[in-house]
């Protein structure tokens, strides 16, 4: 399975950019509004994206049903990224830890609720892990889903904690379910080593930092230079432009001049940005398409 | 030899993650009296303790300690650990009483010990580049400045000890801490603290917002605005906005702006430093921010005695000594008292 040449990110939507506060406030009010998150999902498939990462921030759950009811971009892949922590610190914060747990267990079967936690209260972690996958999919009811990614808060913590064990029972549980597993770090060549080295996974898909200025490449851009380009892993490389810091070709050349960068993730809130990015992307990789054939029938699994 | 983390909390396990990615997570330990904390770390092949006693009665060579629990037991904790000459990482503030962290410091001297405070924001590279612009006068002296930090951390009436200032609460205990000190950090020593005053917005026994006038040794003027119940914000944001003799940079912890008055004479090797990006450092393991790695790359490089930091310019005078906490509680509990919270 592989993913487009292009996936659409969603921090514009969330109110994230690196550089700027200012920037994201701006952005966080704009989307505050549905209608605008699903028009600029329109502008990207429009040109030509077919693959959507986004975290399961509640903020989308509106936008996903409006979607799924009107049946939009019917092409468009989801790749959902769990769990957006914020979502449960908040939570945690305003409601305590049994009403986060039942709000969102509440749309589960009660015997699939009772294994996990009767997983975890045992000290079965990865039994939780597969609880958490389940019920962070629930919002993506009715959409295209190819992918599950755990975000770099839990995947570079369990990392740091020696939880292979956990990321692998992950990884076989999306297998099982159709899906493909992936990983976003900050700590690529760590990353690649507990992944491939460490648990034996083949070619795993692995997103990270992936720009001219080094921005964010732990421990150093010559490093992940290295990881990227030693084929062991399927990678994704984001913030490619480090939040509008450098010349959009140049970000683009430096992507995709290096080897090892088998899809580039980015997001913004601007057409013509999304089409000159889509073009700039596309001119590089010789013209094909932003994806290949849509092979829906074998490779997506609808959430029931 | 080990490293000891007191206290499983937030922070506790953010050390953990941070300290194992660094030198392996079979050399970190975890002391806490909750057996549910305990229980899970052990999930994670964490070696554990119940109690400070029973870690420091086991045969390991602690080599340096995390201090990770509520303000209120940071005395005793640290106490016990600097009489062993144990080099200690304690969480901010350093303690909630003038008089122990006095007694703190003298101990530390008396024994050879060596404390980091975690006041973490000094690894920011923004608040570093500000830092390095007072310091070396580039755009002249720095005048004034305003200063806040702003955070949606209470949005309702609490009942726990974060709404009660004799425990450590309130947003002068919680987020002055950051803020006094980066002060400190980049514009030196504060010399008069002129006025100050505080509002509730939730809390019944503590403040939820403060604002402070004072002077700095340096003569810079500087005004503080501290508020932990702005509901408009996603995650705490802090910003200085600073003037200079020839011109006015805005600092926060994601960016740093500079803009140079018209005529200014800058010599245009140090215009184009001054006006270079500034990228937030590499770190040999990230988790939540640089900063919270670099703050423990440079723990480690004090208790080990190696190398950790990737950048050598991180390595003197930007970590938080003890004298930096005493001289932020001694602020702390002076600003209490102009404001009349206690």
């Amino acid at each position: 399975m592989s993913f487009g040449k292009i996936i659409f990110g969603d921090n514009q939507f969330l109110g994230i950019n690196h550089a700027s506060q200012q920037k994201a406030a701006v952005m966080q009010d704009q989307f505050r509004n549905i209608d605008e998150i699903v028009k600029v999902l329109g502008y990207a498939y429009e040109a030509g994206v077919r693959d959507f990462m986004f975290t399961t921030h509640d903020h989308f759950g509106g936008a996903f049903e409006e979607i799924a009811r009107a049946r939009m971009f019917p092409d468009m892949q989801y790749i959902p990224c769990i769990p957006y922590a914020h979502k449960y610190a908040n939570a945690l914060a305003e409601n305590g830890i049994f009403t986060v747990v039942m709000s969102r267990l509440r749309a589960m079967s009660k015997r699939r609720v009772l294994s996990g936690v009767g997983k975890a209260a045992l000290g079965d972690l990865g039994g939780m892990m597969q609880l958490l996958v389940e019920v962070e999919l629930l919002m993506t009811k009715g959409l295209n889903v190819r992918g599950v990614f755990l975000q770099n808060v839990i995947f570079d913590l369990m990392m740091g904690m020696g939880g292979q064990g956990i990321i692998e029972k992950f990884h076989k549980y999306v297998g099982r379910i159709g899906l493909t597993p992936g990983y976003i770090t900050m700590n690529h060549p760590m990353a690649q080593r507990m992944l491939c080295d460490e648990i034996g996974l083949e070619k795993p898909w692995i997103c990270s930092n992936f720009n001219v200025a080094g921005f964010r490449m732990n421990p150093s851009q010559e490093t992940v230079e290295q990881s990227y380009g030693n084929g062991k892993s399927r990678n994704i490389a984001m913030s490619i432009f480090a939040s509008g810091m450098l010349s959009p070709q140049e970000s683009v050349d430096y992507a995709l001049a290096r080897g090892g960068v088998d899809a580039v993730l980015f997001g913004s809130s601007k057409q013509a940005n999304i089409v000159s990015n889509v073009e700039r992307l596309l001119g590089r990789a010789g013209a094909a398409p932003a994806r290949p054939a849509p092979q829906r029938e074998s490779e997506s699994v609808a959430q029931s | 030899m080990s490293i000891l983390i007191v206290g499983g909390g937030k922070m506790g396990l953010s050390h953990l993650a941070i300290l194992s990615g660094l030198i392996g997570h079979d050399r970190v330990a975890v002391c806490d009296p909750s057996r549910i904390t305990r229980f899970i770390f052990k999930r994670f092949k964490v070696r554990t303790f119940a109690s400070l006693e029973a870690a420091l009665a086991a045969p390991v060579d602690w080599r340096g300690a995390i201090v990770a629990t509520p303000t209120p037991s940071h005395f005793p904790i640290a106490k016990a650990l600097l009489n062993r000459a144990i080099p200690c990482f304690i969480e901010k503030p350093l303690t909630l009483d003038v008089g122990l962290s006095e007694e703190l410091a003298q101990l530390m001297a008396a024994k050879g010990g060596a404390v980091q405070l975690g006041l973490v924001l000094r690894f920011v590279a923004p608040f570093v580049k500000l830092r390095a612009i007072v310091q070396s006068q580039v755009l002249g002296k720095a005048l004034s400045y305003q200063a806040h930090m702003l955070g949606n951390v209470i949005t309702k009436p609490g009942t726990n000890w974060r709404s009660v200032f004799a425990q450590g609460g309130g947003c002068l205990q919680e987020y002055g801490p950051h803020l006094i000190d980066l002060c400190r950090y980049a514009f030196g020593d504060v010399a008069e603290l002129r006025a100050a005053s505080f509002g509730r917005t939730f809390s019944a026994e503590a403040d939820d917002k403060i604002e402070l006038d004072w002077q700095h040794a340096s003569g810079s003027e500087g005004h503080l605005l501290l508020d932990w119940c702005d509901p408009s914000k996603r995650k705490s944001s802090l910003e200085f906005v600073v003037r200079f003799e020839k011109g006015v940079v805005r600092a926060s912890n994601a960016d740093i702006a500079i803009e140079i008055d018209d005529g200014a004479q800058i010599e245009a090797g140090a215009r184009a430093a001054l006006l270079a990006p500034v990228r937030p450092y590499q770190v040999n393991y990230y988790l939540r921010g640089e900063e919270y790695t670099l703050q423990l790359e440079a723990f480690l490089e004090m208790a080990l005695g190696k190398q950790f930091l990737l950048n050598d310019s991180l390595r003197t005078d930007v970590a938080a000594t003890i004298a930096d906490g005493l001289a932020v509680d001694k602020l702390i509990s002076a600003i209490a008292v102009k404001a009349n919270i206690v």
